[in-house]
């Protein structure tokens, strides 16, 4: 990707395929982005916003159900003392790296293909660690006492654990939350401004104007916007890898065969980004569908690159499995060896829970092989397929780890079997509907799509762009 | 085009950040202070079914605590007097005093006295009277001046946090057992050298000359005395109080 | 929610039993007492017991004034009730602790009660009587419950109408003076010793000399009292000495368990103590038809039916005939050919070859199911050992014999019987079926019962009359070794009952006693003290006459007619190949039935199969196959034209062909606790075959019926040697160090900390302490006594049938029970149980992970939980490795944990909602230890070794210290709950700090090793490897012990799983 690449005369593979194709003009951007929050409501979304703010309602109703009755009405037990809750919650929280990820990280390398595509998927971030922000708060046993976990001085003069993971958890997570929205707001603030001087009704001007801050796109104002969203971005990359690393540590750092492994900081992350790239995916092929016009926008080349990450990824997340084996075998502990080929392979018929095993291998492992051949990355349908395995795959990964090893742990006397209650299988179906309402509200009434960034791609904001040599350089 | 907002809006973001601050810090110090019995509790002073003066009984007539909370050096309870032990001074001295009649009521009925209860841990807490009382902790360290009440309240926090500020320091509390229902004791009353001979110096005074020093500091007693007895109370120990 | 059948509903206010004791406030009887026992001016109160009883009304009527609200709310106006006058002895809020005994079929149970403010509420074994030493079992600890049970009998019932006392009274006089000589008048009882009833036996007799005395018990004794009858003659009983015995063979018997008691336990485990390698053991041989406790702790043991036993019986008294040249012996076998069926002839060779090497040191014993002739047999094996005299000595019986209920059943057909008195017992619902009983009882004119509960037989009674509970109760009896007990009262009757020496005393034509005086009487006939108050005082405080046990009388070995006897009588069915035998065994939760109703007892999980809230048939693996049912699934067992349909469940190491049964479910009229409990065996008992049945056919019905296990896996998984470890005895001479090489701990590399914890107990925390415990699982035989002691102790709550099969039990202590083998599909494995709880480590997973500090190190090293902080993340139970954290998943306490819907495996909408009705019944609130916080919902909880013990005893040392820095607590001052009652003496817990203490000489023990060391988590919990002592000649000796040794060879140990469930 650097310019060195580049000669005088550049071969024809290496021509670059423009990031907007048929070379857009800045209106035409700007008319085709604002116009799907400008025009009236479309009945699909209708369709569409309904349903999911049911089940979210039904999700909402299984938690008030839980926190009133007790955490018994889950099927956890004296052996499984965390099941679906933390499951969901490492889920969500893996799928809200991507956002960060191709915000921050690709804008300081420079991946000019993640502008088109940025703030949806920071977008997806923030509601994906909602939904990821409500199981550690539920799950306690005593919600109301939750607030023992703030550090702040009391009448008891005690204070939180801060060796327990757990409590880096509440830190990690809130803080990441804090500077994605902070990021995400940032970016926002132009194409704020652009809907407010395009808005026509008064109200949808005011609001529109209220949180663009006053933005008058003057040299000092991006000045100040280049020099914040820099160092947001250089704040949250270390964030990227931080928060699923800390998450990890809950696992990690504990004595259960199959949580206590070193290699989990690493592989949490790769699994994060590889879950979190799927879950864009899963989002944006549909909504690419539902927005033809954006076609010129997000590309097919975006669809290839992201599936070109989720192989690499997906294919590290498939090393760490084999390592955890090769360690389980090469470490000679009876109790390690069991949970691996035992309670998870299911060698020597003890596995329970052997299915969601091989389900967690295939899904992650096998199905994104597929990517290796390039006609497979850019046909939606089968990249939607895959995403929608890997979905599967990385929620089962983290039943696997923590059900599992619970399961089947030290005492062979105090083994018990786990069974879901209506009520968890509720409430995750629930975290989707939070997940989806939230989203299409989004696309509802903001810029799906970060207009003034992708300008910046467009041939027209190349000064050269007229000279028939330097064309694809950028 | 025109302006929506006026110019002062520029700086609105920056005071509604600076007030959610305040508010937010306000807060956070609030809750640990207003939602715990050091708000609630200090100052409590029911009624009594018979306004009972301590100070007529303990400053004026000199009575011990324990003539009337008996058990107080053997149980964790410090029992409240039976009718039969007011009666015992009671149906000569005052005994017409209309003040008394639900004692004498009380009495004839064989119905107990209801007093109100102003000093309550919660369930949860097991605090031991005869734990302390033995082992140099006063009345006074937790109850206040009773001797100078004419009707009890509730004169100490007894907030948890209260109770590590002398668990984590017993020695600003430790007085020699002679001087535990002393109310009016203060450490400089001692005898220096009755209280050297007895207890030894305090540690780290080996070498300190006292035939010369005149009053000694309480924590001066309260260091000796924790080192001589081995006071050890549970302050990392929840188990200490929560059973 | 109470459902009582004919009786008026209750309100639904729990609070009525309060409000009578607050009316008894101020009734005018109530002044009358204090007028009475209270002399105007008197501080002190005279008449010990009396003064007691009526400090125990005041009590009730100051705590019902004061209004016992718990409420935890910021300031309720609460008051301080003290009493009007000072009671002797009563510190408020210090208990106290009396003596009494309980009875039961062994005899009257020693026992210390330990009062808070009058109520009872913890039971342990009395110290000073050598059949306890302090020792007590299952049944005692939960005795405790069933005082408060609130669904005993409130009231006094006429024909399903409430009345009351003085009406009873009145109406038992009338009938009485209508009974004349007492033609027609019957009474039937349980078993029971006391002399006071002797006593009125015979002035009832005297009052009515044609009254028939009827006893009655579901598991009896009458075929053991018959044998010894024959072979001994009658008026004595013969006494098996176990401690004396060096080789015991127990043909069914199990007499560590249903048919044994604290005594027999201890003589046992005695012999089984190992304190080096230098030391004996005895040998025990059992041949059963089922896993028994008594089995589990075998050296050697083989699967037999019940009914074949009498055949093993016979080839073994010809060998030992033969080994032993015994003549009577010979005499009595030769008429016998080879038995039916085939047994190892290894197995009876060489175990009679060792009990008569170890003659006059060996035993033979019977279970009291085998018929007489078997017993006679046996007794007749034991003097050919010569064991007659040395560990089998002879006693003068008790007990006078009264008439069975076969024959008071006879004189009600023949409508002889006019009234029947039933005092206890429950006769509609266990009398053998082919009596009819239930129709007999209807045909009687009137019926009076004097019952503990609501039941079966109450229904079909005229009167109804509350019993009272023997903690509320005067009364005497003789403990198991015959020495005289005294009875006392904690408290006054709760409901009012009559004790069934009040009702007796009433009969004989006497006032209902207000106090002792009936059993001061009998006190002074069998004491006869020079001064009766200081005798009778000390009778009250020891709780039994010194040196009062029974004098023992020679046996004289009757041969002759022990020879006829089983030439005679021996008949030994053979097994049909489809035909299957049925062995009614009594329940080591419920016994016969009569703890049914207790919510302790039903939660706990039964020794061998770990089933909780029923009873299932017990079936072999290899039986299960053959009649193709899982699990679960019902099966229909069919004698002659009685049937019933039972649950099944496969139990490894049980006989093929047999089916086992545990009576006392399937209660058709009994409280909430056991209201579905179960199924009910009674129906297949006839008069003719009380205990076992055979030629029974028995099929799958496809149905199914979930049975609620605690343990879920039995199979060790190959860590046999690591988590159990265990060896022969002559092994461990060879290699005394064994448990320190074995497993894990042998292979890995020693641990390396980066950081060191602060030392626990320096000297800088001034706590000289360090509590430890140690468990020895060479005597644990599992009897699961320490559970309910514990549970009783520390508040825990039971959660009910759908809770436990969600897998949330909140024992604090468990008992873990494996079923071991180096072969998948052996049909003997080996049984191995562990008690398991809170090891207390030094580095504590928990404690690091709870982000709120709320489970955090004390410094005399307890792992100590903050119920108050606890927010309930349950990672601290995730990070246990012994899983013994348990979690208040619902709010056990406030809500009723038998209202829910059921909906497995979905937990389904149930009542524990906000909505549903809070709060637990009164009485239960009683039964609280108030030294132990009541848990709520969502926090975690587990052992604490008795914590409030151990601060007990550190404020008792400090206060008598008082300004001496000496505040090291002297060694051995106290136990916690579960050592406290431990029988075997398994359990040691202290002081590891204090080179005095008991548990720190056991810790240095060779055998000792910590579970999971690998972990570097320093647990404070020692275990005592297991010690077998096989005979090396026996059949399966080179068995023993190998599946615990599987870990520590180097090979794959996944291959080595057990029997599986």
């Amino acid at each position: 990707m650097t310019e060195s690449a580049v000669t005088l005369t550049t071969p024809p593979e290496l021509v670059r395929v423009p990031l907007v194709s048929n070379e857009r003009k800045f209106t035409w951007i700007s008319d085709k982005v604002s116009n799907i929050v400008e025009s009236p409501t479309p009945l699909w979304w209708w369709l569409t916003f309904i349903p999911c703010a049911f089940i979210a309602l039904i999700g909402l109703l299984c938690i008030g159900y839980q926190i009133s009755n007790g955490v018994g009405v889950w099927g956890e037990n004296k052996t499984v003392g965390w099941a679906w809750d933390i499951t969901n919650f490492v889920f969500w929280i893996g799928i809200g790296h991507a956002g960060t990820l191709i915000s921050a990280i690709l804008f300081l390398t420079r991946q000019k293909w993640r502008t088109s595509i940025n703030r949806a998927a920071e977008a997806m971030t923030l509601f994906a660690v909602i939904c990821a922000g409500i199981f550690p708060g539920i799950h306690v046993g005593r919600v109301w006492m939750a607030w023992f976990l703030a550090p702040i001085p009391n009448a008891n003069g005690i204070w939180p654990n801060f060796r327990s993971p757990l409590l880096w958890d509440v830190f990690a997570v809130s803080t990441y939350f804090t500077v994605s929205v902070l990021f995400w707001f940032t970016g926002l603030v132009p194409d704020l401004a652009t809907l407010r001087d395009r808005a026509k009704s008064r109200v949808a001007k005011y609001l529109y104007g209220i949180f663009a801050l006053g933005w008058r796109g003057s040299n000092r104002q991006w000045r100040h916007y280049e020099m914040a969203y820099l160092l947001l971005a250089g704040l949250s990359t270390p964030l990227v890898l931080s928060v699923h690393s800390v998450v990890s540590f809950d696992f990690a750092t504990s004595i259960v065969p199959g949580w206590h492994t070193t290699i989990f900081p690493p592989y949490f992350v790769a699994g994060a980004i590889f879950g979190g790239f799927a879950m864009v995916l899963t989002i944006m092929l549909p909504s690419r569908l539902l927005y033809p016009q954006l076609d010129d926008l997000v590309t097919r080349q975006h669809v290839d690159k992201m599936a070109k990450i989720i192989l690499l990824t997906g294919s590290i997340v498939g090393y760490a499995y084999l390592t955890e084996l090769f360690i389980a075998y090469y470490g000679a502990n009876q109790y390690e060896k069991f949970t691996f080929f035992s309670a998870r392979m299911g060698i020597h018929n003890s596995g329970w829970y052997s299915w969601a095993y091989y389900c967690m291998m295939f899904c992650n492992v096998i199905s994104p092989q597929l990517f290796w051949i390039k006609s497979m990355r850019t046909n939606y349908i089968a990249v939607f397929i895959v995403c929608m395995f890997v979905n599967v795959g990385m929620w089962f990964e983290r039943f696997v780890i923590i059900v599992t090893s619970l399961a089947q742990d030290f005492l062979p006397s105090s083994w018990h079997h786990y069974h879901p209650s209506w009520v968890e299988i509720w409430t995750f179906v629930g975290t989707f509907g939070i997940f989806l309402s939230l989203f299409l509200l989004f696309m509802r009434f903001l810029p799906m799509i970060c207009m003034f960034e992708v300008k910046l791609v467009t041939p027209e904001a190349d000064p050269h762009h007229h000279h028939p040599k330097k064309e694809g350089q950028h | 085009m025109a302006n929506i907002f006026p110019r002062g809006s520029n700086i609105l973001p920056l005071k509604i950040l600076l007030c959610a601050a305040v508010a937010g810090g306000a807060v956070s110090l609030a809750v640990p202070y207003y939602f715990t019995p050091k708000y609630t509790r200090v100052g409590y002073q029911p009624a009594q079914p018979i306004p009972f003066p301590h100070d007529v009984h303990v400053a004026q007539l000199g009575m011990d605590c324990r003539y009337c909370h008996s058990f107080v050096e053997v149980a964790a309870h410090s029992n409240v007097p039976t009718t039969q032990v007011c009666i015992n001074c009671h149906q000569s001295v005052q005994k017409d005093n209309p003040k008394l009649a639900p004692l004498h009521e009380s009495w004839r009925a064989g119905k107990p006295v209801e007093w109100v209860q102003i000093h309550k841990t919660p369930d949860y807490v097991y605090f031991n009277h005869s734990a302390h009382v033995n082992r140099g902790v006063s009345c006074v360290s937790c109850h206040g001046r009773v001797d100078k009440m004419a009707v009890v309240y509730h004169a100490e926090p007894h907030s948890m946090s209260w109770c590590l500020d002398c668990h984590r320091a017993p020695e600003n509390a430790l007085r020699p057992l002679e001087k535990i229902t002393d109310l009016n004791y203060r450490p400089a009353d001692l005898d220096v050298q009755a209280f050297i001979g007895k207890n030894g110096k305090p540690p780290k005074e080996e070498n300190t000359d006292f035939t010369k020093l005149k009053a000694l500091s309480q924590e001066q007693v309260g260091k000796t005395l924790k080192a001589k007895w081995h006071i050890n109370p549970p302050d990392k120990n929840c188990a200490g109080c929560h059973r | 929610m109470k459902r009582i059948f004919q009786h008026p509903t209750e309100p639904a206010t729990g609070r009525k039993y309060w409000r009578s004791l607050g009316q008894l406030g101020d009734t005018p009887e109530f002044r009358g007492w204090l007028t009475r026992e209270f002399p105007q001016g008197a501080a002190e109160m005279t008449g010990g017991e009396v003064s007691r009883r009526n400090f125990l009304q005041l009590m009730g009527a100051s705590m019902a004034l004061a209004g016992l609200s718990f409420a935890g709310c910021r300031r309720p106006e609460k008051h301080l009730v003290p009493f009007t006058r000072g009671v002797e002895w009563s510190i408020p809020g210090k208990p106290l602790f009396y003596t009494t005994s309980r009875p039961t079929r062994r005899g009257y149970a020693p026992l210390v009660a330990t009062t808070h403010d009058g109520r009872p509420t913890k039971i342990e074994g009395n110290p000073l009587h050598p059949v306890s030493k302090g020792t007590t079992d299952l049944f005692a600890q939960s005795s405790v419950l069933d005082l408060y049970d609130p669904e005993r009998a409130r009231y006094f019932v006429k024909d399903g109408k409430q009345s009351d006392g003085a009406a009873f009274e009145k109406a038992l006089d009338e009938i009485l003076q209508g009974s004349g000589d007492g033609d027609g008048l019957a009474l039937l009882l349980e078993k029971d010793s006391s002399p006071t009833r002797e006593r009125l036996r015979g002035e009832i007799a005297k009052k009515f000399p044609k009254a028939t005395w009827a006893v009655y018990e579901p598991l009896g004794t009458e075929l053991a009292e018959q044998a010894v009858a024959v072979a001994f003659g009658e008026g004595v009983e013969a006494v098996a000495l176990i401690d004396k015995a060096d080789v015991i063979l127990s043909l069914d018997c199990d007499f560590l368990g249903i048919e044994g008691d604290v005594n027999t336990i201890r003589e046992f485990s005695a012999r089984r103590k190992v304190s080096g390698p230098e030391s004996k053991m005895n040998r025990l041989y059992v041949a059963e038809n089922r896993y028994t406790i008594t089995g589990g702790i075998a050296d050697h043991r083989v699967r037999i039916p019940v009914s074949q036993i009498g055949a093993f019986a016979l080839a073994l008294a010809a060998e030992i005939a033969v080994t032993a040249k015994d003549a009577v012996l010979g005499e009595a076998v030769k008429t016998f050919g080879a038995p039916a069926v085939k047994f190892s002839a290894e197995w009876i060779k060489y175990s009679a070859e060792d009990l008569v090497a170890s003659k006059g040191a060996s035993l033979v014993l019977a279970g009291s199911r085998q018929p007489a002739a078997v017993q006679v047999l046996v007794a007749a094996i034991n003097a050919a050992l010569g064991n007659i005299g040395k560990t089998i000595v002879g006693r003068k019986l008790s007990a006078k014999p009264a008439q069975t209920i076969a024959e008071l059943a006879k004189d009600i057909t023949d409508k002889k019987v006019k009234t029947l008195v039933i005092v206890g017992g429950n006769p509609v619902y266990n009398a053998p079926s082919d009596l009819n009983w239930p129709e007999l009882q209807k045909s009687v004119p009137t019926v009076i019962r004097l019952g503990h509960g609501e039941d079966e037989t109450s229904h079909l009674s005229h009167w109804n009359a509350p019993l009272a509970h023997y903690l509320e109760s005067w009364g005497d009896g003789l403990a198991a070794d015959g020495s005289y007990m005294s009875v006392q009262p904690m408290i006054l009757p709760l409901f009012g009952g009559w004790s069934e020496l009040d009702l007796l005393a009433k009969i004989a034509g006497q006032p209902k006693p207000a106090g002792p005086e009936l059993v001061q009487e009998t006190f002074k006939a069998v004491a006869k003290p020079q001064d009766f108050t200081v005798a009778w005082a000390k009778f009250l405080h020891d709780g039994f006459l010194a040196d009062s046990a029974a004098q023992s009388v020679a046996l004289a070995f009757n041969g002759g007619a022990a020879g006829t006897f089983v030439a005679d009588k021996s008949a030994f069915p053979a097994l049909a190949e489809d035909a299957y035998e049925v062995v009614f065994t009594g329940c080591a939760k419920v016994d016969d039935g009569r703890f049914n109703n207790n919510g302790w007892l039903q939660e706990i999980p039964d020794p061998i199969t770990k089933i909780t809230w029923d009873n299932a048939a017990m079936i072999s693996p290899a039986t299960a196959k053959k009649l193709g049912v899982e699990d679960n699934d019902i099966i229909e067992i069919t004698v002659e034209k009685r049937s019933l349909k039972v649950a099944v469940i496969k139990a490894p190491g049980h006989a093929d062909g047999s089916i086992s049964i545990a009576l006392g479910y399937g209660r058709t009229v009994v409280g909430r606790v056991g209201k579905g409990t179960g199924f009910d065996a009674y129906p297949l008992r006839t008069t003719a075959q009380l205990y076992f049945v055979t030629g029974a056919t028995a099929k799958a019905t496809g149905d199914s019926y979930p049975l609620a296990l605690t343990q879920e896996h039995w199979a060790l998984e190959g860590r046999g040697g690591d988590l159990t470890r265990e060896a022969t005895l002559n092994e461990y001479k060879a290699d005394p160090d064994f448990a320190k090489t074995m497993g894990m701990d042998a292979h890995i590399p020693a641990n390396v900390s980066l950081y060191t914890n602060p030392p626990l107990n320096s000297a800088a925390s001034l706590d000289p302490h360090a509590w430890g415990m140690v468990v020895d699982l060479n005597t644990c035989i599992g009897c699961s006594a320490c559970m309910v002691a514990c549970q009783s102790e520390n508040n825990i709550p039971i959660v009910g049938k759908e809770q436990v099969m969600e897998g949330r039990e909140m024992h604090w202590i468990r008992t873990d029970r494996y079923f071991a083998s180096t072969d998948e599909n052996d049909a003997d494995p080996e049984m191995v149980s562990q008690p398991m709880m809170c090891q207390h480590c030094e580095n504590a997973p928990c404690e690091t992970v709870c982000p709120v500090n709320a489970t955090v190190h004390s410094e005399d090293g307890l792992n100590v939980m903050a119920y108050n902080r606890c927010i309930g993340t349950r990672y601290c139970a995730n990070n246990c490795p012994f899983k013994v954290r348990r979690f208040n998943f619902f709010d056990y306490n406030q809500r009723d944990v038998l209202g829910h819907v059921k909906g497995h495996p979905f937990t389904g909408l149930h009542a524990w909602n906000l909505t549903a009705p809070k709060g637990t019944e009164d009485t239960i609130k009683l039964s609280k230890n108030p030294n132990v916080t009541v848990r709520m919902r969502g926090v975690m909880e587990k052992c604490t070794f008795c914590v409030q013990r151990i601060q007990e005893a550190k404020i008792a040392t400090k206060v008598a210290v008082r300004d001496s820095g000496d505040v090291r607590i002297p060694a051995d001052a106290f136990k916690t709950a579960c050592a406290q009652a431990c029988p075997a003496d398994a359990i040691t817990f202290g002081d590891i700090n204090n080179p005095d203490s008991a548990v720190s000489k056991l810790k240095a023990s060779e055998r000792g090793y910590r579970l999971l060391e690998y972990l570097n988590i320093h647990s404070r919990v020692t275990y005592l490897a297991r010690i077998r002592n096989p005979n090396t000649k026996m059949p399966g000796a080179e068995k023993i012990g190998a599946a615990m040794k599987s870990a520590h060879g180097h090979k794959h140990t996944e291959h080595e799983t057990g029997g599986q469930h």
